[in-house]
């Protein structure tokens, strides 16, 4: 449609390269503050993020800028798009985080909390490989409550 | 393998942000957070017990309770017979939502007992809850608050020791929030003085933490109360009650209905007049309306008779930041019919609002009974049995504490 459409190239911290319509790209925050402030030569380097990670938010990108897309389609892709190992939970909320992606950032944090809920403290360590880094005395003051003094 | 390879053996979690932390726990229900969640690690034990992300978890709650009942709990205080003692208990309506049970399995979790709070005639009554905090008075003129989640707990000492008329002298009770300071207050309109002639209202304050002894700030002037144990609606740092005065000299002067506002902050009162539209009803007829809290709004509720026995009840909300005596500040929310309710009940002036939500409405009719009105169909879910010795009060569950204080103001986002 566009007669002028650009393309940008964006560089993973393991060096595959990724060739975008400009259109796209720029839902990331990120990248368009780097688009506006002109200071997109070639390539764009992403040191944060790696090609596989890269590769889901492209396609979820793709899939929210296709037209015609019913809502329920959208929903039904959402819904996939985060049942996903909590690795590559995680990889993507770092991502979205530097790519400033508030949709996708948001729709992470949503599944985390709701993997969370009713778990254990175990569990959840486990899961999100999260180390216990409390003393077994510090454990014990948290158990009996009214620990405000952390503030 | 999907994390970079340098920092393969590193705990994961050291390199996601402290602020999306953040945004995750803050979709985490407080139980979840205060039970199983502080336990976790370091890191996230001191997010949660920070003020700032307390404060903006329940102004979350709040917003949300707007729409869904589902984030509101209660609590219920049930005096125990032959002594002068009351337990708190917290009432657990949402563990078999959206089915409710039969009127006699209501489940309770025990928190704690008061003791010697009672004093003749035995009585406690509901004020209000505010960021998570319930408040109610007992007879022996003390306010107490609590967080039923974290049990933080304070009682204030008593507004007068003149024992015999604590009852029937407290005209209103409202438990609010200072949005300047983060105190917590509770305000009282005692009617001093036993005569006809001498009855002035002189407002009572507390500052929760703060206080050793109630502060009594300037009369309202040349106005007598008629309402009596009038509780409090908390929006936005004002507190508002709606209720029936005259001015005085009694003779000749007529009872109306006023909106009395008292911002927390300023400790100051001012009464206005509710639009005439909103508290009326076409062609007469038996009707009451209630000033109520919906999601961070006042509304007013009007009840009245419908058509073949129904109620039909009228949710309007306010825009507090106009003249809310204009009948432009105030938009109507919803009205329900309720079908069948009205043939062997009468409306009087002994019917509270509780709740308001987008999907419930929880009405209070006299102190028999609490029920519960789906929204969306007008059909009545539940009923609670009230009586003389126990009391709901409903609030929005936080994990805020009386001591958190407002952040730096240079300083309003997370840092690392």
């Amino acid at each position: 449609m566009s007669s002028s459409t650009k393309f940008l190239t964006l560089k993973t911290c393991d060096d595959k390269k990724f060739v975008l319509d400009e259109a796209i790209a720029v839902r990331s925050q990120t990248i368009k503050n780097m688009v506006e402030d002109d200071c997109v030569s070639n390539v764009i380097p992403l040191p944060n993020v790696n090609s596989k990670t890269m590769t889901k938010v492209i396609e979820y990108w793709k899939k929210h800028s296709e037209e015609g897309v019913s809502k329920d389609v959208l929903m039904d892709f959402d819904k996939a798009f985060v049942k996903v190992h909590h690795s590559i939970l995680h990889a993507l909320i770092l991502a979205a985080n530097f790519l400033n992606d508030k949709e996708i950032l948001d729709m992470m944090c949503q599944e985390v909390a709701d993997r969370i809920k009713g778990k254990t403290p175990e569990e959840i360590r486990k899961e999100f490989d999260i180390k216990n880094d409390f003393t077994p005395e510090e454990e014990e003051e948290i158990r009996k409550e009214n620990a405000w003094a952390f503030e | 393998m999907q994390v970079s390879k340098t920092t393969k053996k590193q705990h994961v979690n050291i390199s996601i942000p402290k602020e999306v932390v953040v945004e995750i726990l803050q979709r985490v229900p407080c139980k979840d957070l205060f039970e199983t969640l502080k336990k976790v690690c370091m890191q996230w034990c001191s997010i949660i017990y920070s003020g700032s992300f307390a404060y903006s978890h329940v102004e979350c709650g709040i917003l949300k309770s707007s729409s869904s009942f589902s984030q509101l709990e209660a609590v219920v205080i049930v005096r125990i017979d032959g002594t002068r003692s009351v337990t708190v208990s917290a009432l657990e309506w949402h563990s078999s939502f959206p089915n409710y049970p039969p009127d006699d399995i209501w489940e309770t979790k025990y928190m704690y007992t008061l003791d010697d709070v009672l004093e003749f005639p035995p009585q406690v009554i509901t004020v209000n809850s505010v960021n998570g905090f319930v408040c109610f008075w007992s007879c022996n003129a003390r306010l107490h608050v609590c967080n039923p989640l974290t049990e933080e707990y304070f009682t204030t000492p008593p507004y007068t020791y003149e024992n015999r008329f604590v009852p029937l002298c407290l005209a209103a009770v409202g438990f609010g929030f200072c949005q300047l300071s983060y105190e917590y207050k509770v305000v009282i309109f005692h009617e001093d003085g036993e005569g006809f002639e001498s009855v002035e209202i002189k407002p009572l304050v507390f500052t929760v933490g703060t206080d050793r002894s109630w502060r009594s700030l300037k009369a309202i002037p040349d106005t007598k109360f008629y309402t009596r144990h009038e509780k409090g609606v908390h929006v936005k740092g004002v507190l508002y009650w709606y209720m029936e005065s005259c001015t005085l000299p009694r003779c000749r002067s007529k009872i109306i209905k006023s909106l009395i506002c008292f911002d927390v902050s300023k400790e100051e009162v001012v009464t206005t007049m509710v639009p005439a539209e909103l508290d009326s009803l076409e062609g007469g007829g038996r009707y009451v309306s209630r000033i109520a809290e919906k999601g961070g709004n006042l509304c007013l509720v009007n009840i009245s008779y419908g058509p073949i026995c129904s109620l039909l009840i009228k949710v309007y909300i306010a825009d507090t930041s106009t003249d809310l005596s204009s009948f432009n500040s105030w938009k109507n929310e919803f009205n329900v019919t309720v079908p069948n309710m009205a043939y062997n009940i009468s409306i009087t002036n002994s019917w509270f609002v509780s709740i308001v939500t987008d999907d419930m409405l929880v009405i209070q009719i006299m102190s028999e009974s609490e029920i519960f009105i789906d929204v969306a169909t007008g059909m009545l879910l539940s009923v609670f049995p009230l009586s003389s010795s126990a009391i709901v009060i409903p609030y929005v569950p936080s994990l805020v504490s009386l001591f958190h204080r407002p952040p730096p103001l240079l300083n309003s986002s997370f840092t690392c």
